[in-house]
């Protein structure tokens, strides 16, 4: 992949410097050039391979208390700033908005990781694929197998009138299969993928996807659960979408400040089980995938304990909404590309792991249902309910595992289920990759853990 | 800039091309406060190199680099194994009142001024306007191929989204249009409405009922259950559930659905596709029975057939197919509230995009919902789930509303439907 023609630097340094004669009080900027190479593959044919290059600027002016914001591919240095200079004077915010001081940081990096993006071409790529679907492909019961792999490639600057500069080259790269099986009329999806910073995700993931193929079959025959209120067992998957979704969400500042979480003005109180313990942690290294040095407001990136031993310890932080709630600054605020103002975000979010064996856990839960692997899900966090799907689950009788059965929608409310929790097990944690979607905005995100026990889990399956 | 200069480089047999040129801006206010205003500005242009009947694709925001982006889209062609031939026409449908001036006109303050009636209603009613945006898009398209087309097209759009806070109960709607309306009172006593009828609170038993499913709960579960059946891409491959049923009485007779491209003022509507098809009024389901799939050209030349005008992209993206306006028409039933003796009136799902895709099955929570009795509403059920299947429901439908509205993508009513749901 070749790099943009512009200077990212250079256009960045011209940017600041024009702010600053404009006397703008607080001016950031980010610029990004990026490619992207794509493949998809669906049963044995490219159906597309391509690859694209982009540029664009994103302009974040405070000036006398009111925030303005443009984005343009359009590379005229001076253009975007003076824009957003504009927006902010007709913003029709009566409210001052206030940043909290942070460093001043300057720094230059590759993320290129052990076994750089850069180094596998679109022709390589597209032999790998065909490899990926040979491998996949266990059985004639398998009607489709779709493959999509990215490689997203951006050479990237943030800069602000505070002096910050950090210039930062890398990208990221994803797998996506899509496996249909059917059979008799009947038919099921499931879905494998990986995706990380660099190509070592790639290794030895010929058995993880076999597997996966070969529940997408076992799913055909399998019975739907039950409905009903029921004591479960959750995998890690399961485990750290709960974090995410029914815990996550809802500790959001920029929720909080607008009334829209269930926890605003919960600081300090116990709101979950002795046994909860749940961090955000950007800097994790092994998890390759959303993890990051700095914020897109320049803060760096940090490991932020949410609850301890079931108590609310801090919210997750834009620099806006440190300011507003006299806190500090978490390095969430994130945001999707250029075109895009960084708001709250999770990074990696998990449960830190507990006491239990999972054998212990099964004997405690004796009967009930063991939840794997999660199909997305969804929170409203004022009103404090959330749903989640799992892949497939098991019924548990008498601390054994019985049937296979289908996958369900589970259901609950942040502030039970938190108190819900009864173990959590003690194991090394695992993450799995994702992105989160907020006011329109994805971003890549993991969560993650180890299993957990929860009581009257509420299930949608069938009567 | 000259676009035609792509079609100078060599090496291919045919070439496409699409420009598109966006304009964004949106006010949004916050916790009662208007808070920030932010304007977008968006060019790029899409490559397909046809070479040997096999398809390669590139794109690029940087105009100097044109000719460059048309030699790897060259280049990317050997490996696809796709083909298609790129054709001409003469003839496009006019769809009306997809274009509005004022949009383009309307002063920035215009918007504040929307925004801030918005906040000063919700303050008048005892509610907190958590989270408002209000936007106004002016798109721009440029479609050129080998073949003699050059053809161009112009939309705006005007949307807005009001959520709000009423006791600690969150309620939200959105509207969406072509043309600036003076709406955004309407859109904000809709979601206080709704706030205000979800505080009572209320506890029903697991059973099936009838539930009203309102375009906003439809469009979240169509959209993933539903339209990819049409697909001619999935019945081609076999993941279509209704592959093989053309003719075939599907749904329950009370149910007609067309994918409308042309239809006046649809939020999806265009003179042509993203590969310079004419659009078109395809009948889906006519009374039930089965009529017809969504094609885009690859899809129809492995027929060898038309192309129905459904290739969906943007200037970054390969065409894929996809509905434009989804318009299910509306039954005989006026007031359907009225006419439920128990049931659940649906807003908003939760977890839409769990509704599995091939099967149409679906296990959802529910966010925004209200319980009727005798034709009335009573109260939000606490903590409820739905599950079904979508192609079972549409089976057996109770009956259709009239009150239509368009949003997203799809054009419909209310429809009523038998369907279980988990109480507490």
């Amino acid at each position: 992949m070749e790099n943009s023609k512009y200077d990212i630097v250079d256009l960045a340094q011209k940017v600041v410097k024009h702010a600053e004669k404009l006397k703008i009080d607080y001016a950031d900027i980010r610029i990004e050039a990026s490619s992207t190479a794509s493949v998809l593959r669906e049963n044995k044919k490219f159906e597309d391979i391509s690859f694209g290059n982009s540029f664009g600027i994103g302009a974040r002016v405070i000036h006398k208390g009111k925030l303005g914001f443009y984005s343009t591919t359009n590379p005229d240095p001076f253009f975007a700033v003076e824009q957003a200079l504009n927006l902010s004077k007709i913003s029709p915010s009566k409210e001052k908005i206030k940043l909290k001081d942070t460093k001043i940081i300057k720094d230059k990096f590759k993320e290129f990781g052990k076994d750089p993006i850069a180094n596998h071409p679109i022709e390589d790529n597209a032999e790998f694929i065909k490899e990926v679907e040979k491998n996949a492909n266990i059985s004639p019961k398998l009607k489709s197998i779709r493959i999509s792999h990215a490689n997203l490639f951006t050479n990237y600057i943030f800069a602000s009138t505070e002096g910050s500069e950090i210039l930062r080259d890398g990208g990221r790269t994803m797998l996506y299969v899509f496996m249909t099986a059917k059979d008799k009329g009947k038919l099921e999806q499931i879905l494998f993928r990986l995706g990380a910073k660099d190509y070592t995700v790639y290794k030895n993931y010929e058995e993880p996807l076999k597997k996966r193929a070969k529940l997408a079959i076992d799913l055909l025959d399998a019975k739907k659960p039950p409905a009903g209120r029921f004591n479960a067992l959750l995998d890690y998957e399961c485990t750290g979408l709960f974090a995410h979704e029914a815990l996550g969400h809802a500790v959001e500042a920029d929720l909080i400040l607008k009334n829209q979480s269930i926890l605003k003005g919960k600081i300090g109180q116990k709101i979950a089980s002795d046994v909860v313990n749940i961090n955000d942690d950007s800097t994790i290294p092994d998890d390759n995938w959303s993890s990051f040095k700095y914020d897109n407001e320049g803060v760096p990136g940090k490991s932020t304990t949410i609850i301890k031993n079931g108590v609310l310890k801090s919210y997750l932080h834009s620099r806006e909404t440190a300011a507003k709630m006299n806190a500090e600054p978490t390095g969430n605020a994130r945001a999707q590309n250029y075109a895009y103002l960084p708001i709250v975000r999770m990074s990696n979010t998990y449960f830190d792991s507990g006491d239990y064996s999972f054998n212990e856990m099964l004997e405690q839960l004796k009967n009930g249902y063991y939840l794997v692997g999660f199909r997305g899900g969804q929170v409203g966090t004022l009103k404090g309910t959330f749903a989640f799907a799992s892949d497939y689950c098991y019924r548990i009788e008498n601390g054994k595992i019985r049937e296979f059965l289908k996958g369900c929608t589970f259901s609950g409310k942040i502030l039970d289920m938190l108190k819900n929790v009864l173990a959590v097990e003690k194991a090394k944690r695992k993450f799995t990759i994702g992105f989160c979607g907020k006011n329109n905005q994805k971003v890549p995100v993991s969560d993650g853990s180890v299993h957990m026990l929860v009581k009257d889990l509420h299930l949608g399956g069938e009567e | 800039m000259n676009l035609k200069d792509a079609f100078s480089v060599k090496g291919y047999d045919q070439l496409d091309l699409l420009y598109q040129e966006s304009n964004m801006r949106s006010a949004t206010a916050e916790n009662n406060r208007l808070r920030n205003f932010e304007k977008n500005l968006t060019k790029g242009v899409g490559i397909r190199a046809i070479v040997n009947g096999k398809i390669g694709f590139a794109y690029t925001t940087d105009f100097q680099k044109l000719q460059e982006t048309v030699k790897q889209a060259i280049k990317l062609a050997k490996f696809s194994n796709l083909s298609v031939t790129l054709k001409s026409y003469k003839k496009y449908a006019k769809p009306k009142g997809i274009f509005d001036k004022k949009v383009t006109e309307l002063g920035d303050e215009r918007l504040i001024d929307a925004l801030q009636s918005a906040v000063s209603f919700v303050k008048k009613n005892n509610t907190i306007l958590t989270e408002a945006t209000i936007a106004l898009s002016e798109v721009y398209a440029k479609y050129l191929n080998s073949e003699g087309l050059d053809l161009e097209a112009k939309g705006t759009g005007f949307s807005d989204s009001i959520s709000i806070n009423y006791k600690n109960i969150e309620a939200g709607w959105t509207g969406g249009s072509r043309n600036f309306e003076n709406r955004i009172l309407k859109t904000t006593q809709n979601a206080v409405d709704l706030a205000k009828n979800m505080s009572k609170k209320g506890k029903i038993k697991t059973g099936k009922y009838n539930v009203i499913f309102h375009p906003f709960a439809l469009q979240q579960m169509l959209s993933y259950g539903l339209y990819p059946s049409f697909d001619a891409d999935f019945v081609q491959k076999g993941t279509s559930k209704l592959a093989g049923k053309i003719g075939e009485q599907i749904f329950d007779e009370k149910l007609t659905i067309n994918d409308n491209g042309i239809l006046d003022a649809g939020l999806s509507s265009a003179p042509f596709d993203g590969e310079g098809v004419p659009s078109q009024n395809t009948p889906l389901v006519e009374k039930g029975v089965l009529r017809g799939f969504l094609y885009d050209l690859i899809r129809a030349q492995n027929e060898k057939r038309e192309s129905t005008g459904n290739a969906v992209r943007n200037f970054s993206t390969l065409p894929e197919i996809g509905v434009t306006n989804f318009q299910i028409f509306p039954g005989k039933i006026k007031d359907i509230t009225s006419e439920v003796d128990k049931g659940l009136l649906l807003y908003q799902p939760l977890n839409p995009h769990s509704t599995n895709p091939v099967t149409g099955d679906f296990s959802l929570g529910v966010m925004e919902a209200l319980w009727i009795e005798n034709g009335e509403i009573k109260f939000a059920p606490k903590h409820i789930m739905i599950s079904g299947n979508i192609f079972e429901l549409l089976k057996n439908i109770t009956f259709i509303g009239r009150d239509v509205i368009q949003t997203g993508s799809l054009v419909s009513p209310s429809i009523v439907a038998q369907t279980q749901v988990i109480g507490d």
